[in-house]
């Protein structure tokens, strides 16, 4: 067990005996990659506002049943894909392309970079949105496991419920998908 | 929850085809986070739950739907239920069982009450088929229409004036005579009538009871009737003097009235007993010389 699983679960652990600090910092760790997961992957904000939000809630009605069997991160961003599939299976609509590239427009870029540079980097930071938005929900759910968690072949095979072979091979699809569109 | 895994995977795993390339690209996208409001939700959720010791779904959801309105109606139709019963109970204790005398008259009331207002040569010619015909041996009344008068008294508990000044006042026509029968009338006729009243009701009330036997359709109505019949037949109670004879009794009994007496005598005759019955009648004429006889009687007296 690594020290970040340790400190989580132990985190857990000390809120779950009332300590809400340990919450706090506990949440801290995981507030920005469980909210960009959940954002690219349903292409909503109000949606991944709304699964953020109770993927929170679960956390915190489960803490007195918590055990730290896996990493906090697995146990965490299952209960979010379960949340995200329920979003996937009630069809709601999700964003057109035009209004997607606006919400990649409002972005915040990062000030330091330079002008000339920028609007390279944008294009190649839209296209890559794109392309992971037009990628089947599985795929895209695989490769924002990858990227954005960095979680390893088996850890994306705990949380989605599915082989590890089959990740891999969702992965290698999706990955070549997203070489091709930005080649374009 | 899942078996822990070794924290090497990720630096062990297997590395797909440009994956470092897309890695990198991806960790230029903008790093998007929640929003404050959206921060101090789950905050404020986390420390709901520690101050209150209940699960934080209860602060971020809406609430349930309360269980004690599901209660409350299964222990008020509980209730209803009991005092309904309860009252059903009581129903037939309350009710009084309808005399058998009363079943008689009020079943022949009914048809009188239904019918139109009796044409004179029928009632001349019931009232000579009373003085011909022996009277009838006063049947008990069939089970079923006691049963019948209690299920229209339950059914309509309580009678509509009308039906009950159509009960009392239709029927006005045979039930006159015993109230113009008292011994005092000065009129002959009335206690003639007076004495013929009895068997008159008995014989309407088997004939009501051969005409419903075959039409059970019309038993609703017929019920209804005998309900009707039984109020009006209490309500005229204290106007009715003679009382119905007892079955097939002939024995003299000092406290019989004269209306009684007479009608024991009749019984003689139909009995073929003509001796006794002349002797009966000779000493009631003895003993009441004021008293009118009927017509039939006082023939059987002047015949030697």
């Amino acid at each position: 067990m690594d020290t970040a699983v340790d400190e989580d679960a132990t985190l857990m652990l000390a809120y779950a005996q009332g300590d809400l600090g340990a919450f706090e910092a506990l949440y801290a760790r995981h507030r920005g990659t469980l909210y960009r997961f959940l954002l690219r992957a349903c292409r909503q904000p109000a949606v991944a506002d709304e699964l953020f939000q109770e993927t929170w809630s679960r956390v915190i009605a489960a803490r007195e049943r918590y055990q730290p069997q896996a990493k906090f991160t697995t146990w965490l961003l299952q209960i979010a894909h379960n949340l995200l599939v329920d979003s996937y299976r009630r069809k709601r609509p999700t964003l057109d392309g035009e209004a997607g590239e606006l919400a990649i427009a409002q972005m915040e870029a990062p000030a330091q970079e330079q002008p000339e540079h920028a609007l390279s980097d944008f294009e190649q930071r839209r296209r890559l949105q794109r392309a992971i938005e037009q990628l089947p929900d599985e795929q895209r759910t695989a490769v924002l496991l990858r990227l954005e968690q960095e979680l390893s072949l088996e850890e994306i095979a705990d949380v989605t419920g599915v082989g590890r072979e089959t990740v891999k091979s969702r992965l290698r699809y999706a990955m070549n998908k997203l070489r091709e569109q930005l080649a374009e | 929850m899942n078996t822990h895994r070794p924290d090497d995977a990720r630096s062990n795993d297997e590395r797909l085809p440009g994956e470092d390339e897309l890695g990198a690209l991806y960790r230029k996208l903008p790093r998007k986070e929640p929003g404050p409001a959206l921060d101090a939700a789950v905050l404020r959720a986390a420390a709901a739950a520690v101050r209150s010791g209940e699960p934080a779904a209860a602060t971020l959801r809406p609430a349930r739907r309360a269980r004690w309105p599901v209660a409350l109606g299964s222990a008020a139709i509980l209730v209803l239920a009991a005092g309904l019963g309860w009252r059903m109970r009581d129903m037939p204790a309350s009710t009084p069982p309808a005399q058998a005398g009363a079943v008689t008259v009020q079943e022949a009331n009914a048809p009188a009450a239904a019918a139109p207002p009796a044409k004179p040569e029928a009632v001349g010619e019931i009232q000579a088929d009373a003085q011909n015909a022996p009277p009838p041996p006063p049947a008990p009344p069939p089970a079923h229409l006691a049963a019948d008068a209690v299920m229209a008294k339950r059914a309509a508990p309580a009678p509509s004036p009308n039906l009950q000044e159509q009960a009392t006042a239709v029927p006005a026509a045979p039930m006159a005579a015993p109230v113009a029968g008292v011994p005092a009338a000065a009129d002959r006729a009335a206690p003639v009538a007076a004495e013929q009243a009895p068997s008159f009701a008995a014989k309407s009330a088997q004939r009501v009871i051969e005409q419903r036997r075959p039409e059970p359709a019309a038993m609703a109505h017929s019920n209804a009737e005998a309900a009707s019949g039984v109020t009006a037949a209490r309500a005229m109670a204290p106007l009715a003097a003679p009382a119905p004879p007892p079955p097939i009794d002939t024995a003299r009994d000092e406290h019989d009235t004269p209306t009684q007496e007479l009608d024991k005598i009749r019984r003689l005759l139909a009995a073929d007993r003509r001796d006794e019955a002349r002797q009966r009648l000779a000493d009631f004429h003895r003993d009441r010389p004021d008293y009118p006889l009927p017509d039939d009687l006082r023939t059987q007296l002047l015949t030697p």
